[in-house]
């Protein structure tokens, strides 16, 4: 079982931050316009920042704890991937199920090196199975080493 | 008609296409007009029936204008969009499935709607012919297909149909009536609310508060009252809808593939290609169960619109019937006994149930009558239930390698998934069911199934592991043979 690069972490929480800012100021706004039809009870500010409150809260916690429990596998002929802070799940793909694998880079991701392998399978429910937290060269080597197991064109 | 399909040039739609958009967005425009008279001097009003007539008429021209759609042997393409062009291939190999659907009105126009399905991940990778004249969606399934077998004759001459299930008159009222839809009843009491909104008077209103008032047993009684009323009314109902749906229901195969046909003003025709099939449902509620009826759905890849996936290749028959019927599919044995769920299994839904009676009793007791608190001494009947959940559960492999899921002990449902059509083997474990040592085992096949019916829910954590590595080792072999 590999771990994910540590870094991903800090990639994870300052999406995490960035995302729970934004929710929080435009509940900030929207508080500020039902103020100004004299229907909100309570002050400006209560929900908006009792969501910042939270929000910060879950950005300092929650990035550990899933990278503590998150890993993988590429061994033998299937991808394991494992998952989940609350509820763990663990996803078994085997190879020749692969459709198409992308790899992912996002901006945060992109400073600090790392990428997100992506794999697709014709499965509905786990249709898409990220693996974060990859150095982008490993992201790219990995991906190689999948295609050549890519399912043929009439697997279902 | 259909050499120049055939001939690959590209088309418009039918012309009648636009006379059936006119009349579908009649009862929009009426209202928005009624709007606006009813409230003289509102602007807002105005602007959207202003928007209506001089948006909604013109818009349904150009969609017809601008939709051109061409057919070769390699791919279908669809050109669309006003503004935004939008030029969409779909290669023929990719084609799961093509559905033909008709509603009233179409039928009326001798309109089809014509559903090009594909098994993507990409779900809008879908082709939508809406609509061509009936015998041109024949053609153009039938010249699709021929496509896809390789053969570059168009239109390949009807093969021999084996008739394998129909419906008599008889048959579709008694399936109408052993149906129960939880849809139906809670219409049933939506009609009593809407009945305020349109009429005017609070006679809604009035009732609730008259039941309010109520106390004991009289509430008791009323409320019985009304859910048999509203049972009475969603039974009715029920058999009205399942008769104009699935009357004169004719199932045929031909060539590798099960036709069905069916529907009293809107005639629903439907494909499924035996190759593509990748699970079976056997179910039947309590009410079929009684008599000994079950009913049968098949989910292929492609995503049929029907039902979430499913394909209902037998609405209602004898359950053993049923069963030799779903062997067109594939070979499958049912087991006589099924391998149980962890015993805990009982604890962790006897928890789940107690938590909606608390939480029912709660809200009944806030908002209708302190009453319903007493509701709270019905908690042991959590347990019962439960009980009979863990009883119903099931799972087991056969010898064809197949597993067979059996779930749900009101509605009871038997899948069946062949081991080679398994995308993906998962195994969820929720804080409660870490607590008990349970596992859930969520089987994802390519098709639009509920999750009840591809995971094997509260096995002990080790059954989990081993059936998991069972099943990807089966999965593996079949493939390499």
């Amino acid at each position: 079982m590999y771990i994910l690069d540590p870094s991903v972490k800090s990639v994870w929480g300052i999406v995490s931050f960035l995302n729970r800012m934004a929710f929080s100021v435009s509940i900030f706004f929207a508080e500020a316009a039902l103020r100004s039809f004299d229907v909100l009870p309570f002050p400006v500010g209560t929900v908006s920042g009792l969501s910042l409150v939270l929000g910060l809260a879950y950005t300092f916690i929650m990035p550990s704890l899933s990278y503590r429990y998150m890993r993988f596998d590429v061994q033998g002929d299937d991808l394991v991937l494992e998952q989940g802070v609350f509820t763990r799940v663990r996803t078994v793909i085997p190879y020749r199920r692969i459709q198409h694998t992308d790899v992912r880079q996002g901006v945060v991701e992109r400073f600090y090196g790392l990428a997100s392998l992506v794999v697709y399978t014709a499965g509905t429910r786990t249709a898409a199975a990220v693996i974060p937290g990859l150095s982008a060269e490993y992201a790219e080597e990995l991906r190689n080493h999948l295609r050549q197991f890519a399912a043929e064109e009439d697997t279902l | 008609m259909s050499t120049e399909l055939i001939a690959g040039n590209f088309r418009r739609l039918h012309p009648l296409t636009m006379l059936y958009g006119i009349i579908t967005s009649l009862p929009g425009m009426a209202f928005s007009l009624y709007l606006a008279l009813k409230n003289p001097g509102d602007l807002l009003f105005v602007i959207i029936a202003a928007f209506y007539g001089l948006f909604s008429l013109p818009f349904v021209i150009l969609r017809w204008l601008f939709f051109q759609f061409q057919i070769t042997p390699n791919a279908v393409n669809i050109h669309t969009g006003i503004i935004a062009r939008q030029y969409r291939s779909i290669p023929i190999e990719k084609i799961q499935n093509v559905e033909i659907r008709q509603n009233f009105l179409q039928r009326i126009l001798g309109l089809a709607q014509v559903s090009i399905e594909t098994a993507s991940v990409d779900r809008t990778a879908e082709g939508n012919l809406q609509f061509v004249g009936s015998s041109d969606a024949e053609h153009i399934r039938s010249a699709l297909q021929s496509y896809k077998q390789g053969d570059n004759a168009p239109v390949s001459e009807e093969k021999s149909d084996i008739p394998v299930f129909g419906m008599n008159v008889c048959d579709v009222l008694i399936g109408g009536m052993m149906r129960f839809s939880p849809v139906l009843f809670a219409a049933a009491f939506s009609v009593a609310q809407y009945w305020q909104a349109l009429s005017g008077n609070d006679a809604f209103g009035i009732f609730m508060s008259e039941i309010r008032a109520l106390e004991g047993g009289a509430l008791v009684l009323t409320l019985v009252g009304l859910i048999a009323g509203a049972a009475l009314f969603s039974w009715i109902g029920g058999i009205i809808l399942s008769f104009s749906r699935f009357y004169g229901f004719t199932l045929f195969l031909r060539d590798n593939k099960l036709y069905k046909e069916h529907g009293l003003f809107a005639r629903w025709k439907g494909t499924i290609p035996l190759r593509k099939i990748q699970m079976l449902t056997i179910s039947a509620n309590p009410l079929m169960r009684t008599f000994g009826f079950a009913r049968l759905e098949i989910q292929t890849a492609g995503f049929g619109r029907e039902k979430s996936g499913a394909e209902i290749a037998v609405p209602m028959a004898d359950f053993n019937r049923v069963v030799m019927l779903a062997h067109n599919a594939f070979d499958f044995s049912l087991p006589d006994t099924f391998r149980p769920l962890s015993p805990f299994a009982i604890r962790r839904a006897a928890v789940r149930y107690a938590t909606w009676i608390i939480l029912l009793c709660a809200t009944a007791g806030i908002f209708l009558s302190p009453f319903f608190y007493f509701g709270l001494f019905t908690l042991p009947i959590a347990y019962f239930i439960a009980l009979l959940h863990y009883r119903w559960r099931g799972y087991a492999m056969d010898s064809f390698g197949n597993v067979i899921a059996r779930s749900g002990w009101l509605n009871n449902r038997i899948s069946i998934i062949p081991t080679g059509k398994i995308q993906t083997f998962t195994i969820r474990r929720s804080f409660l069911q870490r607590r008990l040592g349970l596992a859930t085992v969520i089987l994802d096949v390519a098709a639009l199934a509920s999750l009840r019916d591809i995971s094997i829910a509260d096995i002990s954590a080790a059954d989990a592991e081993i059936f998991t590595e069972e099943l990807s080792s089966l999965s593996k072999k079949r493939y390499k043979r």
